[in-house]
């Protein structure tokens, strides 16, 4: 077995190579969260009255609550006091084109490989760029524009675009639905806004990456995505965060509404710092997503590739209120060292012909706990609902862990639920009949690892994909079961 | 200001003088029951957010049904009444409880003391018997769910039996006699099986109502198997729509054992069954089999852990679900595997079939594994009957009702597979199919 702790040990001891930090001039909050501090965001983003007093709204319910300890993750107590809740890159003005964006700011984006420059037309993607807390650039507004979609940060939106905004946050996902949402609620500081109008078609994929880069700080974004009906958007999401020695907590919000007839796929490669080999630093991403399929025939579809974080704490979910709606949930899920995950989803089907389908896969190596947690359900007067659930766990060495807790409730008798598991290692015959053909074991295991994933990568777009292959490759590329 | 008592106070409110009353200071079991009841007080009763009893709100049925205190034997059952009961096997060994208690005189005895020993749970056995007193109220942790620790607080008389080194016994039958004198009032029925090296115990419960009741029954199993031995023990519950339980079976399995359990569920208002096995030794096997068949209101809840701690062993959990009218069905299966326990083999499925638009069914398969080397899967699927074999029957002159009891029938007969006792399975698919029709 030396030549497997060998490559385990090589796997192991690769470094997170988006660990580096920038220091441009940050305009930050003083620490800690008091009413204060929610009025001081709220001022600095210019806020109508309403959205102020909803952020105290969930300020005073977040007081009230008690943090969730029922998540298969351990984690030092967290002192809410001790973080920065708004911290922005400084620039004197808002830009008014991509010209005037801070030049430190392009190059940092330059190094995550995300361009946010001309460059981007040719693989047609709009991006837009969240840093730390604040939305930093948005391109390709105009030619979004021209079908009348809305794409820009959330408090640009907030300022044009407040019916909408009124009208849609909070809807899916309540200002004191769980304690991170609360929190979220309370000190969100931007983020995205989508709205995709009645019968269009989103001609390319929109991004939003964020970035943590300054110390202390919580990243509180939250993202809202609206649908109208029969129109169609991909969206993409990405992150990466600096190493540091201590704990950064991300504790975002997603909301995405479909109407009738419209279709939203929301994928996520999600790559913050997990921490060193010794489990020290690393984000604590503790994420509300939720989906709302409210319109008949509508679909939302959530495909995620976890590789990053410290401890993940995340369930997108969707509500299938509309007759023939759909939900889907595709995730791969790979923890490594110390790092903890505990992700799943929720379906709740309450319209009739309702279809979901879940698929996770969960790859856990080194001394990490990767646990799905999902709940299906099936209420009264959703008729012909159907289900399928496949959760398969990887194990990498005997000190990792796999756990699958799912919720099965069922209130329907024409309503068919299936739900599999299996926890299995790569098998040593796999490995030696790859061998056999003149495959090296360390391929062997990347082939296995890659086929074991295929059937979430698949669902990715391909842009992502691309980058997605690549983080599970140096996650876990020579691992061996 | 008026003192409001808590349910757990309730409960306990009469304890040290019942105590007090049955058992000499100097009792070892006054000390173990003493213990028990502590251990109940720390835990309370499950409250409304207790994940374990999250879809059976079984503190809330206590509050409303049940006037709290202990019974006597005050049943008017005579022997022939019982015996009447039995099963007709004279080759076996036939055991009477009535209201909780067991009553020697009643109960038949065949088998050889040299094979098997069958006594009255008490001070006296419990001082003649190191392995009983050793681990009554300790097997797996029974004193895990709070239940089980009223149990254990409360009980008197329960059974004590073992199988001698290599015996193999004969069938044991239990029967548990809940009669009127018994209604409202809460019995606890304890039963402790020892199967000594070698050995092979096989024991048969069965439940009787005299008279429309509802008690509650807290029952408690607990049997170490020690190495190379097999215990099976099964239950047929058929309670009447107005009873309440919380049963408990817990098993600790010693080195290339062999332990199998069988539930068998008919109605019942609400009835939670934990089976808990412990395989904590290398090359054991444990068997979790039940079937729940349900119709109006009733509620049946089936908790299940298999905790794997060493390496090499086997664990297979069949549990089948048939809901009809307002009926909810609730399954929760465990399976740990410890980080030691590598090469492990753990299988778990439940399958429900929904005949009522009114009927719910919470299931959850639950794996938790730490050990990489192992194989591990759970099943879980909740439908109807397959229309095409349905139309498959009636192409053939089955008519509709009967082609659907014909599946029925087949689907949960599946669950009675581990089943090695003719009579009992005859008697279970005959309620089977009685309810089908």
């Amino acid at each position: 077995m030396s030549k497997d702790d060998q490559i385990l040990e090589e796997f192991t001891s690769k470094e997170y190579e988006h660990g580096w930090s920038v220091d441009f001039e940050a305009d930050e909050a003083p620490l800690g969260i008091n009413e204060d501090i929610i009025r001081f965001i709220s001022a600095k983003k210019e806020e109508p009255e309403w959205l102020l007093e909803w952020r105290l709204k969930a300020f005073k319910k977040w007081t009230e609550m008690e943090e969730p300890r029922w998540p298969n993750v351990k984690y030092p107590e967290i002192d809410y006091q001790g973080v920065k809740y708004y911290s922005a890159p400084k620039q004197d003005k808002k830009p008014k084109s991509l010209d005037e964006v801070d030049p430190e700011l392009l190059k940092t984006f330059e190094r995550l490989g995300i361009s946010l420059t001309e460059q981007k037309r040719l693989t047609g993607i709009a991006v837009d760029a969240v840093i730390d807390s604040v939305s930093v650039a948005t391109t390709f507004k105009e030619t979004l524009s021209e079908l009348g979609i809305i794409f820009c940060s959330f408090s640009e939106a907030v300022q044009e675009h407040p019916e909408l905004i009124k009208k849609y946050l909070g809807s899916v996902v309540p200002a004191t639905d769980n304690y991170f949402a609360a929190l979220n609620s309370a000190v969100f500081s931007d983020g995205s806004f989508c709205y995709i109008p009645t019968g269009v078609r989103c001609p390319m994929e929109l991004s939003t990456y964020f970035r943590i880069n300054a110390a202390n700080t919580g990243q509180f974004e939250r993202t809202l995505i609206v649908a109208e009906e029969g129109s169609y958007v991909s969206y993409l999401e990405g992150c990466t965060a600096p190493m540091r020695d201590e704990n950064q907590l991300h504790a975002a919000v997603v909301e995405i509404y479909a109407a009738k007839d419209a279709e939203v796929k929301y994928s996520t490669v999600q790559n913050w710092y997990p921490g060193d080999k010794e489990g020290k630093g690393g984000i604590y991403n503790f994420v509300t997503k939720r989906g709302i399929c409210a319109g008949d025939n509508s679909k939302i579809s959530w495909t995620q590739v976890e590789t990053g974080s410290a401890v993940t704490w995340k369930y997108p979910s969707c509500i299938l209120k509309g007759d023939n709606s759909q939900g889907e949930f595709y995730s791969v899920a790979v923890t490594n060292n110390y790092q903890q995950a505990d992700t799943g989803t929720k379906m709740i089907h309450i319209g009739k012909n309702t279809k979901s389908r879940i698929v996770s896969k969960g790859i856990s190596a080194g001394k990490s706990q990767n646990s799905y947690r999902g709940q299906v359900q099936i209420m009264k007067r959703a008729e012909n609902a159907r289900n399928f659930s496949q959760c398969d766990s990887l194990l990498m060495g005997d000190k990792c862990g796999a756990h699958t807790f799912p919720y099965i409730d069922v209130e329907n008798n024409s309503a068919q639920v299936e739900h599999e598991a299996t926890t299995s290692k790569i098998g040593e015959d796999q490995i030696f009949y790859c061998q056999q053909r003149g495959i090296d074991e360390e391929s062997a295991v990347a082939l296995i690892v890659n086929g074991f994933a295929k059937e979430v990568m698949s669902k990715l777009p391909m842009e992502f994909a691309v980058e997605a292959q690549k983080l599970l490759a140096l996650t876990l590329e020579g691992s061996v079961g | 200001m008026s003192e409001v008592l808590t349910l757990e106070d309730q409960l306990l409110a009469d304890f040290d003088g019942w105590l007090d009353q049955h058992y000499a200071d100097a009792s070892s079991l006054k000390a173990i029951k003493k213990a028990g009841a502590e251990t109940f007080k720390s835990l309370g009763l499950p409250q409304r957010k207790s994940e374990a009893y999250k879809y059976t709100p079984i503190t809330k049925t206590i509050e409303k049904n049940f006037d709290i205190e202990t019974v006597e034997n005050a049943s008017t059952l005579t022997k022939s009444d019982c015996e009447a009961k039995f099963y007709n096997e004279e080759d076996a060994n036939h055991l009477v409880f009535i209201n909780g208690i067991f009553v020697d005189d009643y109960s038949k005895i065949v088998s050889g003391s040299s094979d098997l020993t069958i006594r009255v749970l008490d001070e006296q056995s419990i001082n003649e018997h190191p392995e009983l007193k050793d681990n009554l109220g300790k097997v797996n942790g029974s004193q895990i769910d709070p239940f089980a620790a009223l149990n254990l607080a409360y009980f008197n008389q329960g059974v004590f039996i073992k199988s001698a080194k290599n015996a193999d016994n004969k069938n044991t039958y239990i029967y548990q006699f809940l009669d009127a004198s018994a209604s409202q009032a809460v019995i606890f029925p304890r039963v402790f099986v020892y199967g000594s090296t070698g050995s092979r115990t096989r024991v048969y419960e069965k439940t009787f109502f005299n008279g429309d009741n509802n008690t509650l029954n807290i029952s408690i199993v607990e049997s170490m198997v020690e190495a190379n031995a097999e215990v099976r023990f099964t239950k047929l519950q058929n309670y009447e729509t107005n009873s309440y339980a919380v049963e408990g079976i817990y098993a600790h399995q010693a080195k290339d054992s062999r332990f199998y359990t069988n539930t068998f569920s008919f109605e019942g208002a609400v009835i939670r069954n934990n089976v808990y096995i412990n395989i904590d030794a290398e090359n054991c096997e444990g068997h979790m089999n039940g079937l729940y068949q349900l119709s109006g209101k009733s509620h049946v809840d089936n908790n299940t852990s298999v905790d794997h701690l060493k390496p090499h062993s086997y664990s297979n959990e069949l549990y089948k679900g048939i809901l009809d009218d307002h009926s909810r069905g609730v399954f929760n299966g465990k399976i740990y595997v410890r980080p030691d326990a590598q090469k492990t083999n753990a299988f778990q499925s439940n399958n429900n079939i929904l005949l009522s638009d009114d009927a719910t069914i919470n299931t959850k398969p639950q794996l938790e594994i730490w050990a990489d080397d192992v194989q591990c899967s759970h099943g879980c699927t909740t439908g109807q009957l397959d229309e095409d074999a349905i139309f498959y029957l009636q192409a053939r002159g089955v008519n509709k009702p009967q082609a659907k009891a014909l599946l029925l029938n087949a689907f949960a007969n599946e669950a009675l597979n581990e089943l090695q006792n003719d009579l009992m399975k005859e008697e279970i698919e005959e309620i089977i199919l009685n309810k089908l029709k």
